[in-house]
């Protein structure tokens, strides 16, 4: 059984080319059309990627959150197969911006890491993920980790308001919003840099996603295929 | 600062560097770590779902 899946193919061509175009655009915005900040200098561009990919996480694990509800509700392994794609793809982003927060803090507060409330409920979003990834990958049954992992899904969801929320609750040194507020306090070139950098990361999300997603598929196809050789007696492939 | 004496445990940091343009190894360094990341991701998504789909033609002959 070979599912002929062409229209998805070229859907996913076409959010790749939507993605690099996108992505040259936001480049090419963030180089040369931003103004530099006048305090921090030029280090504060990394700004137009380091915000967008922090947002593109969270909704990562709002999907994973959506889809865990989803399995536990329907029991379709379709829904496991969104959360375990949009689990990795958010965490390759909740990497990215610890990795470009710290290359940022070096130059800006003098230090690599700090124990402040942002930086350090990230951390326990980005552990909390990867004990997802772990649970998954040392529970062989498709079906009982699924079961467990639609649970950690939703429960590691709850750190993300946390995240969010955490530089107004606690004070600490990680700047307060500046865009997600009702007196955006940025110029309009750097608004719009934003903005075109933050549909990039959307498009790189869906992209990601789609192929994530086909593979998670495919691995479910063939593990179904390898049970009924195994029930017909055949020899693994 | 505020936050300094309201939480009282941040460590003494001294200031950064006043010249602004001296930041710009980090620029280039967080713009390196995030290309290489996602780029890298896709190069490894791609290569894991050739080697799915030839599993899957091995198991359907």
């Amino acid at each position: 059984m070979i599912v002929d899946d062409r229209a998805g193919n070229r859907w996913r061509a076409i959010l790749v080319a939507a993605t690099a175009l996108m992505g040259a655009i936001a480049l090419v915005m963030v180089v040369g059309y931003a103004p530099t900040d006048r305090v921090q200098g030029i280090v504060q561009r990394v700004f137009y990627f380091h915000v967008p990919m922090a947002w593109t996480a969270y909704l990562a694990f709002l999907v994973v959150l959506v889809a865990s509800i989803g399995y536990l509700w329907k029991r379709d392994l379709r829904w496991d197969a969104v959360a375990r794609a949009s689990v990795e793809v958010g965490l390759l982003f909740t990497t990215l911006v610890l990795i470009t927060g710290s290359l940022w803090g070096k130059p800006i507060w003098n230090t690599w890491w700090t124990w402040d409330a942002r930086l350090t409920s990230t951390l326990v979003l980005w552990f909390t993920y990867v004990a997802y990834v772990m649970l998954r990958a040392y529970t062989p049954d498709l079906e009982r980790g699924a079961r467990f992992g639609a649970v950690l899904g939703i429960l590691g969801f709850l750190d993300v308001p946390i995240v969010h929320f955490s530089v107004q609750w606690w004070r600490g040194l990680h700047p307060t919003p500046v865009v997600v507020r009702s007196d955006p306090q940025l110029p309009p070139e750097m608004q719009v840099t934003l903005l075109v950098s933050g549909i990039a990361m959307l498009l790189l999300y869906a992209t990601f996603m789609a192929y994530r997603t086909r593979l998670e598929l495919i691995r479910d196809q063939n593990g179904l295929l390898q049970e009924n050789r195994e029930v017909a007696g055949v020899a693994p492939a | 600062m505020a936050c300094c004496r309201r939480i009282g445990r941040w460590p003494a940091l001294p200031p950064p560097s006043a010249d602004p343009m001296a930041s710009v190894g980090y620029l280039i360094a967080a713009v390196a770590v995030t290309v290489a990341g996602l780029v890298g991701y896709g190069v490894t998504l791609a290569r894991r779902i050739e080697e799915a789909r030839a599993e899957r033609r091995d198991l359907n002959r």
